[in-house]
């Protein structure tokens, strides 16, 4: 049972900010239009954008004709922020909080996809993978209710108290299976 | 030396993911009453940040075997394709998204 709430409560939230959404999906991404190329290329315009998105997400109406922009922008903000890279991943845990609290009605605080699309980039064996901004979103969205399954069950194991690491891995096997 | 470098980006990652999840992580506890240990949340970022690279060597697979470089929602959705509530989750985001863009496309005229 509890997988099934889950499901049904983390997807009733995203159908009211439908509208929410858009500002932030739009401002977070305004490189990525564009697949998102290697750090040193797609990435450092995605981090150097978050900075600024943080405060394009809280004006709806500003956003809307920068969004029209963002395709032409995104050369010019890809080059130019390689250096800014390294300061913009500290000032990205700041951030981080700003998004979450416009993104609250999304089921919040997901994994932010700057982050997510770098640790992709990590792993990815092929130097000219990208990947496009939906699909980012929707491994976001993968990796939200990876974390929130894991949560309910180790919770359904224990059942007052503390969660602790071998509730964690008495759950992983069957989650690592189902997901 | 230069292990040490290679590594320090990774560590990096991976102490932000750290702390997105501890958000998660939190704002579930608070929801459900209940409260984590840290080592918990080490272990559950631990565990996503497995997950993640499975996730990203699949979805490389996938849109190679396709023919592609780039990695679309159509290798996401194929990731869930085990789990049938997973993956009318992830269907309804990606069609949702589509949604926005064709609006968005609208309003531009």
């Amino acid at each position: 049972m509890p997988p099934r709430k889950q499901a049904a409560s983390t997807s009733a939230r995203p159908s009211g900010a439908a509208a929410n959404k858009k500002p932030s999906a739009a401002a977070t991404a305004g490189g990525a239009k564009r697949p998102r190329g290697r750090p040193s290329g797609g990435g450092g315009g995605g981090t150097s954008t978050s900075t600024s998105t943080s405060k394009r997400s809280r004006t709806k109406a500003a956003s809307e004709p920068i969004e029209i922009d963002d395709d032409d922008d995104d050369d010019e903000e890809e080059e130019v922020d390689e250096d800014e890279k390294e300061e913009s991943e500290q000032e990205e845990e700041d951030d981080e909080e700003d998004e979450g609290e416009d993104e609250e009605d999304q089921g919040a605080s997901a994994i932010p996809p700057e982050l997510l699309t770098r640790i992709l980039h990590e792993f990815f064996t092929n130097e000219g993978t990208r990947i496009s901004k939906d699909a980012n979103d929707a491994v976001a969205r993968y990796m939200d209710v990876f974390v929130k399954e894991a949560i309910a069950r180790a919770a359904v194991e224990r059942d007052s108290g503390f969660l602790e690491v071998e509730d964690l891995e008495k759950i992983a096997p069957q989650l690592l299976l189902d997901l | 030396m230069s292990e040490a470098v290679d590594e320090d980006p990774r560590e990096r990652l991976k102490a932000a993911l750290w702390f997105a999840i501890g958000k998660m992580v939190d704002e579930e506890s608070l929801r459900k009453n209940r409260n984590a240990t840290p080592q918990f949340i080490g272990a559950l970022t631990e565990m996503v940040w497995a997950q993640i690279e499975n996730v990203a060597v699949d979805l490389e697979s996938f849109s190679q075997h396709a023919g592609r470089t780039t990695v679309t929602t159509d290798d996401v959705l194929l990731l869930a394709r085990r789990n049938q509530d997973l993956h009318a989750m992830i269907k309804d985001l990606v069609d949702r998204q589509k949604a926005a863009k064709v609006k968005k496309g609208k309003s531009k005229r």
